[in-house]
C-alpha cells in the first residue's frame, strides 16, 4: 500500500495575496513532513479560475518546489488537463521532463480533461471534444519523451518534426495515469496501459468491481508507450488523531468545507449538455461520497478519518479489494489550523504507516511500479 | 426515447454538520418578492404530465457577483453565475394550449443545483392561475409568447406591453440524448399556508426528440422580468426538444431566509 497527499491549495473566498502565500507555505511544510515520515506520493491538481476551492493553477511550479525540498517522495500531476487551448502536449512533455530531472526521477503524470465550465468555458475549450483531445494527447506523450524527434498531424494539434527536449530522467518515461470517475473510464485506462488515478471512493463493493474489470482488461492492453503502469490509486480524505472523536469532528469540518466549496462550482453537465459529461465529474462525486451515510463516528465508512485503529481498518479494507495506493486530501480551504494538519500527519506516520510498511521499505527509494512491454 | 435521470440522492441534514463561516448566500430581501407573489392554498398538488411538449432551454453567463443580490438568503450563488431561460409549449392541457417562458437563475439550495424563478410570461390565464396555485410559478399573462421549432433553429420570443422582453434561439441543432441536459428543479417563491416559502417545483422529462445547438440571444430586456437586474453577458448553451413533461408533486419547501441546508422541510 502506498500513501500520498493530494493538494487542491484552496483558501477562503477573497484570500489576500499573503493568504495565498500562506496556503502554499503550509502545503510545502506538510509535504516536507510527509517525505520524512514515509509518504510515497504528493500530487497537485491543475485548476483554473477556481478560487476559493483551488489556487493550484501552475502545479509544475509547486511540484518543483516540493521536489527540491524532499528526498524520497514522488511528485505527481493529479492531473494535467489534456485539452486545447489549456495545455499543448509538447509543453506538457517538456515541463514533465524538466521536473523529472530536477526531482531526480520522481515524477508521475496524471492526465484528465476537466469537468467545470469555469475552466473549459474560461479557456474557450469545447466540452464535446475533451475525451478525444485527451486520447490524442496521451498517445503522443510517450513518443515525445522517447523518440529523438517528433512530428504529428492530428485533429487537436499538429506540428512539424522537432526534437522535444530534454528527455525525462526516468527511462523510458514517467508513469502515466488517468483520472477515473465516470463508469467505464477504467477500461480507457486499462486498454492504454495507464494507471488509474482517483476512482471515486464509492462503496467498497462498487469499487471492487471496477478494479476487477481494470485488472482483467489491462492484461490485453495495447500500451500507448513502452511502459504499462498497472496501478490503482484512490483519492480519500484523511484526518488522524489519537482522540478519535476530536479527529472525526475536525474531519467533518474538512468534509463540509470541501463540499461547500466544490458544490458552488458549476459542472459542465449543469449548463453545457454533452453526452461526454453524463455525471458531474470528480469533485461532485467525491462530494457525494463525503456526504454518504456515516458510521457511529458520523464519518462515511470508507473515509480515513478518526483514530489510528479506525483508519487502519479502513485502509486494510481498501487494500483487500485491490487498491494499491491512497492519496489523501488533508485540508480544505485552510479551514483546519495548519498545526492540526501537521499533528494529524505525525499521528498517521507514527501509528498507521508502520501497519503497512516495514522499516526497510520506508528507507528505500520510492520507485515507479511499472512493467515494461 | 430517454428519461431525464433523477439526481442522485446522497446525504442530508443528518450527515452535514456545519457551513463554513465565510459561506456566501443571496442578499435579496424576500419581502420585496411579496408583491404579486403566487398564492398556494395548499401543497398537495398532484403530478401532471403534459404530452408532446416542445421545450427550449438557453444558458448565458451573467456578471460575476451580480447573482447574490438577485436570490434570497436561503439560496447560494454559483461560480460563475448563469441565467437560464426555459420555454415550454404545451399543446394539450386541461386549459387549452399553453406557451410559457421563464427567466431563472442558476443557484444552490444546500449543495444541490437548482434554478430560482425570477419571473415568467404565459399566454393562457387559466393555466397561469393553476401553475401559480399548484407549483408557485410567478407568471405574467401576455398574448405574445411564442416557441417555434424549425429544422434549422428553435425560437423563444416574448413581447410584453410592446416591449420585446426576450428573443433567444437555438441554432445549428444536432440530435442528441436528452439525458445529458441539465434540467434542474425550479425554486419558486410563493405564499403558502405556512407563509412565504421557496417551493421546489421539479419536472421529469421523457424525450421523444432532443437537439443540442448553439445559443443566440437576440433580445433581453432586464426590466421586463421581476425586479430587473439580470444582465446576460456570455451565451453558453442551448437545447431544445419534444418531451412528455411531468410537473412533480411538491416535495420540499424552504424558509426563504435560512440556508436551505437547514431550513428545508420535506413535505412528502
Amino acid at each position: 500500500m502506498r500513501f500520498g497527499l493530494l493538494f487542491e491549495l484552496g483558501g477562503p473566498p477573497h484570500s489576500s495575496r499573503a493568504d495565498v502565500k500562506k496556503i502554499y507555505d503550509n502545503a510545502l511544510e506538510q509535504i516536507r513532513l510527509a517525505d520524512e515520515i514515509g509518504f510515497d506520493h504528493v500530487w497537485a491538481v491543475e485548476h483554473h479560475f477556481s478560487s476559493p476551492h483551488s489556487y493550484s493553477t501552475a502545479p509544475e511550479v509547486f511540484l518543483t518546489a516540493a521536489a527540491v525540498m524532499t528526498k524520497r517522495i514522488r511528485v505527481g500531476h493529479g492531473i494535467v488537463v489534456c485539452v486545447p487551448p489549456i495545455n499543448h502536449p509538447a509543453h506538457i512533455a517538456e515541463r514533465a521532463a524538466v521536473l523529472d530531472i530536477v526531482s531526480n526521477g520522481r515524477v508521475d503524470i496524471g492526465t484528465g480533461r476537466s469537468n467545470t465550465w469555469l475552466e473549459l468555458g474560461g479557456y474557450g475549450a469545447e466540452p464535446h471534444d475533451t475525451k478525444q483531445s485527451w486520447d490524442e494527447y496521451v498517445r503522443a506523450l510517450p513518443k515525445m519523451w522517447v523518440d529523438e524527434t517528433f512530428s504529428h498531424q492530428g485533429r487537436f494539434f499538429s506540428m512539424p518534426e522537432r526534437a522535444i527536449v530534454p528527455k525525462p530522467l526516468q527511462d523510458p518515461h514517467p508513469p502515466l495515469w488517468v483520472a477515473v470517475t465516470s463508469q467505464g473510464t477504467e477500461y480507457d485506462a486499462a486498454d492504454r496501459g495507464l494507471g488509474v488515478f482517483g476512482l471515486s471512493i464509492g462503496n467498497y463493493a462498487a469499487q471492487e468491481e471496477k478494479i476487477r474489470n481494470y485488472r482483467k482488461r489491462i492484461r490485453q492492453c495495447e500500451p500507448i508507450g513502452p511502459l504499462v503502469n498497472e496501478q490503482v490509486q484512490i483519492v480519500n480524505f484523511m484526518h488522524c488523531g489519537v482522540d478519535g472523536e476530536r479527529a472525526s469532528k475536525a474531519g467533518r469540518t474538512m468534509l463540509d468545507t470541501f463540499n461547500h466549496n466544490t458544490a458552488h462550482t458549476v459542472a459542465v453537465k449543469e449548463v453545457y449538455p454533452s453526452p461526454l459529461y453524463q455525471i458531474g465529474g470528480f469533485l461532485p462525486t467525491l462530494r457525494q461520497e463525503a456526504l454518504g451515510p456515516g458510521d457511529k463516528s458520523g464519518i462515511p465508512e470508507g473515509l480515513a478519518i478518526g483514530d489510528p485503529d479506525r483508519i487502519i481498518s479502513v485502509i486494510k479494507h481498501w487494500e483487500n479489494i485491490g487498491v494499491d495506493g491512497m492519496n489523501f486530501v488533508i485540508q480544505a480551504a485552510e479551514v483546519l489550523p495548519h498545526e492540526d494538519v501537521m499533528e494529524s500527519l505525525r499521528t498517521f506516520g507514527k501509528y498507521v504507516i508502520p501497519a503497512f510498511k516495514s522499516a526497510e521499505e520506508l528507507a528505500a527509494p520510492v520507485g515507479a511500479v511499472v512493467k515494461g512491454r | 426515447m430517454t428519461t431525464q435521470q433523477a439526481p442522485k440522492v446522497t446525504g442530508g441534514a443528518d450527515t452535514i454538520k456545519e457551513i463554513a463561516e465565510y459561506a456566501e448566500f443571496g442578499t435579496l430581501d424576500p419581502g420585496l418578492l411579496l408583491d404579486g407573489a403566487p398564492q398556494m392554498p395548499h401543497l398537495d398538488v398532484e403530478p401532471v404530465t403534459f404530452e408532446r411538449a416542445e421545450m427550449i432551454q438557453v444558458f448565458a453567463e451573467i456578471p460575476m457577483g451580480s447573482l447574490q443580490g438577485l436570490i434570497p438568503p436561503a439560496l447560494a450563488p454559483t461560480n460563475p453565475s448563469f441565467v437560464s431561460w426555459r420555454g415550454l409549449h404545451l399543446p394539450d392541457t386541461p386549459w387549452g394550449p399553453v406557451t410559457m417562458a421563464e427567466t431563472r437563475l442558476v443557484c444552490r439550495a444546500g449543495f444541490r443545483p437548482r434554478v430560482f424563478l425570477v419571473e415568467g410570461y404565459i399566454d393562457n390565464a387559466e393555466a397561469a392561475a393553476e401553475f401559480a396555485r399548484g407549483w408557485g410559478f410567478r407568471l405574467r399573462v401576455c398574448d405574445d409568447v411564442k416557441l417555434r421549432r424549425f429544422h434549422d433553429e428553435t425560437r423563444l420570443e416574448v413581447v410584453a406591453g410592446g416591449t420585446r422582453a426576450l428573443a433567444v434561439r437555438m441554432v445549428e441543432p444536432v440530435p442528441t440524448n436528452g439525458g445529458s441536459f441539465g434540467l434542474n428543479a425550479n425554486i419558486n417563491f410563493a405564499v403558502t399556508p405556512d407563509g412565504p416559502k421557496l417551493v421546489q417545483a421539479g419536472a421529469d422529462y421523457v424525450f421523444h426528440r432532443a437537439d443540442l445547438g448553439r445559443p443566440r440571444i437576440d433580445a433581453f430586456e432586464p426590466s421586463a422580468w421581476g425586479r430587473g437586474g439580470v444582465v446576460p453577458v456570455y451565451p453558453v448553451s442551448a437545447v431544445a426538444g419534444q418531451a412528455d413533461i411531468t410537473f412533480r408533486e411538491i416535495k420540499f419547501v424552504s424558509d426563504p431566509v435560512r440556508p436551505a441546508l437547514f431550513g428545508t422541510t420535506k413535505i412528502r
